[in-house]
């Protein structure tokens, strides 16, 4: 015992001089600083990356309803923008795609500081890839929801603010819209350069996930060639399509999560309101699909009450949020957009039917035809509305296509609670198109709210 | 501990027939003279009293007498002298003597006169007072500046107050040495001697980083040489009825009920859930009957006979019934001890067994001490403790699986668990239709009988804790008053957890239906096989501890030095794994090899999940090391300097290591005015005044100076290893620091009253606090050494001792007066609706109490429709929104949400062997919010229940005595909010409670030093408040709506053999 204690004794002394490395321990196994290349992936792994992204634009757009019921049951912010009450806000809808930005740039900081060696150059270069591309994702999804839409002959002050560090003592600014899409652009250009051409699951963006990303962007700031080069190269890396003959209409889902048609997964932030026993497919929106189209059943259940649920989200998931992400059924109709806005009627239309004969029952697809470019847009824009509802797209699609008097359109809400019927109405290009920023982030961040 | 044994000394025989003169000194535990004791000869009845220096004599013709010395605030004392010559008599202090046993700091056993720090010291008796399974819990009540926060059902001590915000607010707590990183409930009472809490800087900041809560020092029995053999057992019993469950006004009874549900059946609230045909919500029994009836199944007489006949029922009842039982809890302890001049030793065991009120719940609890001490040489001394405990608790989960499910958090009021005792199934997770139809179609049975499970044991889960110390150490006395001390310490805790859900479980049987898919129309493919679902945690601890420590003790004439310096090292490592195995099959432990990898298909929802893998793994290590010194110097017996330096190091993740060195000191002095000449003896024996300034540090363990990242495995749908980013950088960090000053008197007053009154002042600085942040950045707040706290307060004990005739009276009176208010805060936020509430958490304002109570200012109810009403801008106002943004100053302060004065009063009869003892408690200056009607949670998960609901507004008129708004639809839950937090719902909470009453008798049998003691005592606790300011009739100490404790009732012996 005199002996341990004597070990004891010199040990103390060994370890009190020597404290510096000894109390260099891990104090918790599970903690890192984020320093290896690992720990910088693991980051983006995190499912959080794809999800949480802003819900606001899908509960705003038309392409459901609620009945007086469940809307009064719902929370006061999902209320407010059912009804596009000038005050609506989501606080979350904000701050949790700021952390995004956030993670993103914390993985940018931390990836300059890491010099690559030749064995580990395929995985520095997706990290430095996919942080641009998570980034630039990021924020297209906010510039939909919070500054008012693309017009490039007149710039306008209520950009993003564009945040680079992951220095929170950095003050946030207001940026322009024109500079605001330039980043979005930049982002996603610099992430082209890096991200390899497939992964294994689409959580991971790849090139397709970029080209799909970019060709998005140019159809919402109408700059369609752009849109459709974008479009044409996502195409030939990646262009599955699903062919809904192979589902199982009657499934609570019929599509898993990460369906083949997925080129990056995304979805928004769970809202009570997207609960499939609530929402309520619009009418006119349902009677426009064909009996023959398999979308009729594929997409939507029957409520035996005269009424038609959304089912088939491509999260995978039942209910509670919206696909954000990128699929190539949305490249292939903006490849279409772009060849029919260019006069290539026959191009658009080829595009066209390749989507929907995957859509019809089998055998009863007759290919649709177009004459001018004017008729394949319309097919084009009508067969958009039908392939991405409940996308997320409506909302920007709306923004943009309210600028040509062609397809400008009223939205009108109605709450009827058995007593009195209120209706609401949001006017083509009315400054409500554009959310308020939280409140939060005006006070603490000093940054001007928009316009109403 | 010195010797605790009065020693008489032999001196030479003299002849018996002449006059004999007996001759000698009274004196305290650290050899300090005892003025004024009382001596008398008992066979003659001759009395003396002894002088300043404790001397005495007389003269006597027989030899052979016993002596008995008695002095006021020590125990009275019989001598057998049959020696000749000076005969020194060691006086005990007395179990209400404030400050005459020696300090254990855990570094260094002081005398109480030579120290300037502020001390409480519990003794022995008074901490056998109470009756309780652990240790803890008898500290409150009568322990000066120590209060508990019971507000969220749990038992959060302070010391003083706040010393933080956000960081570790529980005291560190010692056990003999070294900080104990165990359980608490696992020490065994009856091994515990005493307790001293460290309060100001002198006191604790010798403990360095971890002492700004305050340092509680538990201090086991100790044996000392030569001591006869000794033989001690104990044994009590506690009893308290089943918990009144009609208290709890969060409930709706079921008529009521029924009412309401009623009410949002006709205005479609139940259409979608009726509707739905995807994912099944459960709808409760009175819905299916209003839907039935509405589909014309049955008739609306039918329909009102069903509704009646469900109104009659109450959970309550059937609770009361099936679930709840009295609590009983049963403790035995024993310990054999002795010492021979070379050797001594203590043994002691203790079993514990506790049956809780739920049943199915019980505590068992064995525990094992072995300590011993070897004089190796006349000047080296090596201790050696070892202990061990295992103690065991089953908890049946049954009662907390009784919730409706679905959206709903609890369950429909009119449920009925059984019927003639036979078990009844109760509405849980879907629609009851889909359950019915489930048997038909393959599934397992879907049905859950709450009672059946619950006499099955379905849901029980084991934990067990078995712990080792082993405690070594080595003192060496050298020359020049010099003492060196190794000391080591190895703690080794495994604790494992296990709970098998069995194969009839509804838990299982839910899970095996989920995750199954259709064959045919009757039969299904079940992806995880019917079979017990087995889970085991366990968590592993180790630490060890090693000191090493050099004092000096010495007196050089009128000059007293004492100084210790040493350095230690400690480190805790915390391992925990948990498994679980499915299809698990405790006959044989064969199991199913389930695929965690791939999502599955959900039933009835259509989801797809994974099979919950639960397999988890973690390690934390905190390492410190520290070194310490303490000195003091005592100049004539009167005046005291003392001063204690200390540094810690610790490896807290991404702290910079010059950060990581913090040095905390104190300096004190003491002057003790009844030893100056000019002083008055006569009516102050003592009067002592003490002055302390001093630093003490607190910890955070999860704040970091760079960006760390957690670790997680398995992401969902891809499986990957991700990594959660925890909180942004900050390389301004640094830990948090409480100055203190404390200005202290003890004094005694005519040999009845004594006291310590102490005055104290506290700073915390550099408090960690989270700081909203713009959420642009990514974040929306983040922790920063921001805040700051000043708090001030008082402590004070009196105690009075009076011996009349037979009759002993004796009392003591506890004041405490704490209040620590916000300093300095960061508020980005200064909206309303973010500091009205309950004030259960910190509520930071700067200026205003830490747990500050604020309110919506009330106007009453609107007369038309009953909605509540605040004002803005000064006019009455329903725009709840407007009122929620509105600044802060708008609201009502109302003051702090725990009690600013507080604390007990004591009184004890003693008469021969009997003794009565009462505890009357008090808590003033603050206030409580009760609990309220929440109609959005009370619509959409059942949890806003509350009784007050039949008091609400139903006509115009009402408003004139009412305050609880009308029930609208839809529910609007800012209105909801504002009636909660508004000025409708506070109460004050101040009250005077009858704490407890003791009897006891006592018996003591003198027989040649050995002491034969028998105690046997009867205890209510919890007897009642006697007084309350609320006129609610609420116990504010359980004003969030925890039941409030249930009379207990307990008697106990003990023995001394």
């Amino acid at each position: 015992m005199k002996r341990n204690v004597l070990i004891l004794l010199s040990l103390f002394i060994i370890i009190v001089s020597c404290n510096k490395d000894w109390l260099d321990k891990k104090p918790d196994i599970s903690l890192a600083v984020p320093s290896r290349l690992d720990d910088l992936l693991a980051l983006l792994d995190n499912p959080a990356m794809n999800s949480s992204y802003p819900t606001a634009l899908e509960i705003a757009a038309t392409d459901y309803y609620v009945t007086y019921a469940d809307w009064a049951a719902r929370s006061d912010d999902d209320r407010e923008n059912y009804i596009w009450h000038q005050n609506a806000q989501y606080s979350n809808n904000w701050s949790q795609p700021y952390n995004k930005i956030l993670v993103a740039n914390l993985v940018l900081e931390q990836l300059q500081k890491i010099t690559s060696s030749p064995v580990d150059t395929a995985l520095y270069n997706y990290i430095k890839g996919a942080a641009h591309f998570y980034r630039g994702f990021t924020y297209y999804l906010l510039s939909q929801a919070y500054c008012p839409p693309y017009d490039a002959a007149s710039d306008n002050p209520y950009g993003l603010p564009l945040r680079t560090t992951s220095d929170f003592n950095q003050p946030s600014a207001r940026s322009t819209v024109v500079e605001t899409y330039d980043f979005i652009i930049n982002d996603f250009k610099t992430a082209l350069k890096y991200l390899p051409l497939t992964n294994r699951y689409p959580s991971r963006p790849a090139k397709p996930a970029v080209y799909a990303a970019l060709a998005r962007v140019f159809l919402c700031i109408e700059q369609y060639e752009w849109a459709g080069r974008y479009a044409d190269s996502c195409l030939l890396i990646y262009n599955t399509l699903v062919n809904y003959n192979t589902l199982n209409a009657a499934a609570t889902n019929p599509f898993v999560v990460f369906n083949p048609e997925v080129i990056f997964h995304a979805q928004s932030v769970t809202s009570a309101i997207f609960n499939p026993a609530r929402t309520k497919v619009d009418s006119v929106l349902f009677n426009s699909y064909h009996t023959n189209d398999l979308r009729k059943t594929v997409f939507f259940r029957n409520n035996n009450n005269g009424t038609y649920t959304f089912k088939a989200t491509y999260t995978g998931q039942t209910g509670g949020s919206i696909f954000h992400g990128l699929a190539t059924d949305e490249i292939y109709l903006v490849r279409a957009e772009a060849f029919a806005r260019s006069g290539n009627t026959a191009e658009a239309m080829n595009d066209l039917n390749t989507l929907l004969i995957k859509r019809w029952k089998t055998g009863t697809f007759i290919p649709f035809s177009a004459s001018t470019p004017q008729q394949a847009l319309d097919l084009i824009l009508l067969e958009r509305r039908k392939q991405l509802c409940f996308r997320g797209l409506r909302w920007t699609d709306l923004r943009r296509l309210n600028k040509d008097p062609r397809y400008a359109q009223t939205l009108t809400r109605v709450l009827d609670n058995g007593t009195s019927v209120e209706t609401y109405t949001l006017a083509p290009n009315d400054p409500r198109y554009t959310f308020m920023i939280p409140e939060e982030a005006i006070i603490l961040g000093g940054i001007p709210q928009n316009p109403r | 501990m010195r010797s605790l044994l009065l020693l008489a000394l032999l001196c030479p025989f003299l002849t018996m027939c002449q006059p004999i003169t007996i001759k000698g000194k009274a004196i305290n535990i650290h050899n300090e003279p005892v003025a004024g004791a009382t001596i008398t000869l008992k066979r003659t009845g001759e009395t003396t009293i002894s002088d300043l220096q404790g001397n005495f004599g007389f003269q006597s013709s027989l030899l052979t007498d016993t002596i008995t010395v008695s002095a006021i605030n020590y125990e009275p004392i019989e001598v057998p002298n049959n020696e000749r010559g000076l005969i020194t008599v060691i006086l005990l202090p007395s179990s209400t003597t404030l400050r005459e046993v020696s300090i254990n700091t855990g570094y260094q056993q002081l005398a109480p006169g030579k120290s300037t720090g502020s001390f409480t010291t519990i003794d022995n008796n008074l901490l056998n007072r109470q009756v309780s399974p652990d240790i803890l819990s008898r500290l409150e009540h009568i322990t000066p500046s120590l209060s508990v926060d019971k507000r969220l059902g749990r038992y959060d001590i302070s010391i003083r107050g706040l010393s933080t915000l956000f960081a570790s607010r529980s005291p560190l707590i010692i056990l003999d040495y070294f900080p104990y990183d165990g359980d608490i409930q696992s020490i065994n009472p009856n091994d515990v001697e005493s307790i001293t809490i460290l309060k100001d800087a002198a006191a604790a900041s010798v403990w360095g980083a971890r002492a700004a809560n305050g340092v509680i020092v538990i201090t086991t029995k100790k044996r000392s040489y030569n001591q006869p053999f000794k033989i001690s057992v104990s044994s009590n019993f506690t009893w308290a009825d089943k918990p009144d469950l009609y208290k709890d006004q969060r409930f709706l009874p079921s008529a009521r009920f029924i009412e309401v549900e009623t009410f949002l059946f006709d205005k479609g609230r139940y259409n979608s859930d009726l509707s739905n045909t995807t994912t099944r919500p459960p709808v409760s029994p009175a819905v299916e009957l209003m839907a039935l009836q509405r589909s014309g199944q049955i008739t609306n007489q039918q329909l009102q006979q069903s509704l009646a006949d469900l109104s009659s029922i109450d959970i309550r009842d059937q609770l009361r019934n099936y679930f709840y039982q009295p609590s009983l809890n049963s403790q035995y302890a024993l310990a054999l001890e002795g010492g021979t001049n070379k050797f001594n030793y203590r043994f002691s065991a203790g079993y514990d067994h506790n049956r809780t009120h739920t049943v199915g719940n019980q505590y068992t609890r064995f525990t094992a001490g072995w300590e011993n001490n070897f004089k190796l040489l006349s000047n080296l001394e090596w201790n050696t403790a070892f202990n061990y405990i295992q103690a065991s608790s089953i908890t049946d989960n049954t009662l907390s699986k009784i919730f409706t499910g679905g959206s709903y958090t609890t369950i429909y009021p009119y449920a009925a668990l059984a019927e003639d005792d036979n078990p009844l199934p109760v509405v849980k997770d879907y629609r009851t239709a889909l359950i019915t139809s489930a048997q038909n179609a393959g599934f397992l049975n879907w049905q859950f009988f709450p009672l059946h499970e619950l006499r099955q044991g379905y849901n029980r889960s084991t934990s067990e804790n078995f712990a080792a110390r082993i405690r070594s150490s080595l003192s060496y006395k050298l020359p020049f008053g010099l003492s060196a001390q190794l000391l080591w310490q190895l703690e080794k805790q495994h604790a494992p957890t296990a709970s098998v859900l069995h194969q009839d479980s509804y838990e299982v049987r839910n899970l095996v239906n989920r995750y199954s898919i259709a064959n045919s129309p009757t039969t299904r493919k079940f992806i995880i096989q019917p079979g017990a679902i087995k889970k085991s945690a366990t968590s592993e601890l180790n630490a060890q501890s090693l000191r090493a420590q050099l004092a000096f003790n010495r007196q050089y004439k009128q000059l007293f030095i004492n100084i210790i310096g040493g350095a230690e090292a400690r480190e805790a490592e915390r391992e925990s794994i948990s498994s679980i195995f499915y299809g698990f099959n405790s006959d044989n432990g064969t199991y199913q090899l389930v695929n965690f990898d791939s999502s599955f298909l959900i039933y009835p929802t259509g989801g797809r999940s994974r099979v919950p893998a639960g397999f988890d793994y973690g390690l934390t290590n905190n390492r410190f090391v520290s070194a310490y010194t303490n000195a003091s110097l005592t100049l004539q017996n009167k005046y005291t300097v003392s001063a204690s330096a200390r540094k810690d190091a610790s490896n807290l993740f991404g702290v910079e290591t010059n950060r990581k060195w913090q040095p905390l000191w104190s300096a004190g002095f003491a002057w003790k005015l009844s030893e100056e000449k000019w002083f008055s003896e006569s009516s102050f024996p003592e009067l002592k005044l003490r002055l302390t300034y001093g630093k003490t540090g607190n910890i955070k363990q999860d704040a970091a100076a760079v960006p760390t990242i957690t670790f997680a495995t398995g992401a969902q749908y891809t499986g990957y290893t991700y990594a959660q980013l925890n909180n942004p950088p900050d390389p301004q960090l640094r830990w948090e620091k409480l100055t203190t000053t404390n200005l202290g008197l003890d004094f005694s007053l005519k040999k009845i009253l004594s006291g310590t009154v102490e005055y104290y002042r506290k700073l915390s600085i550099d408090l960690l606090a989270p700081t909203p942040l713009d959420p642009t950045t990514g974040l929306i707040s983040t922790m920063k050494n921001a805040a700051s706290l000043k708090g001030q307060g008082i402590d004070l004990q009196l105690n009075a001792n009076m011996h009349l005739a037979k009759f002993n009276w004796s009392s003591s009176f506890i004041f405490n007066w704490n209040e620590i208010r916000v300093h300095k805060y960061y508020n980005a936020s200064t909206s309303a609706s973010s500091f009205v509430g309950s004030a259960t958490a910190v509520n930071p304002l700067k200026g205003k109490h830490v747990f500050a109570l604020f309110s919506y200012k009330w106007a009453g109810l609107d007369s038309i429709n009953g909605d509540p009403l605040g004002y803005l801008d000064k006019q009455s106002s329903k725009d709840y929104t407007a009122m929620r943004n509105a600044d802060v100053y708008s609201l009502t302060y109302h003051g702090s949400a725990i009690p600013v004065y507080f604390g007990a009063w004591r009184h004890s009869l003693g008469y021969k062997q009997f003794a009565i003892s009462i505890n009357l408690t008090y808590k003033l200056g603050y206030y409580f919010r009760r609990s309220s009607l929440n109609y959005t949670a009370l619509f959409n998960n059942w949890s806003g229940a509350h009784m007050e609901y039949t008091k609400r507004w139903q006509q115009p008129g009402d408003e004139l005595h009412t305050t609880v708004p009308s029930m609208t639809y839809p529910a609007s839950s800012s209105r909801d909010a504002f009636y909660q937090n508004s000025e409708a719902t506070i109460e004050k909470g101040d009250h005077i409670r009858f704490q407890d009453l003791r009897l006891s008798w006592n018996s003591t049998v003198q027989k040649s030093f050995l002491f034969k003691k028998t105690e046997a005592f009867f205890l209510v606790n919890n007897i009642g408040i006697l007084w309350r300011a609320n006129k609610s009739g609420l116990d504010p100490d359980h004003s969030s709506g925890y039941l409030p404790l249930s009379k207990q009732f307990a008697i106990g012996i003990k023995t001394i053999l």
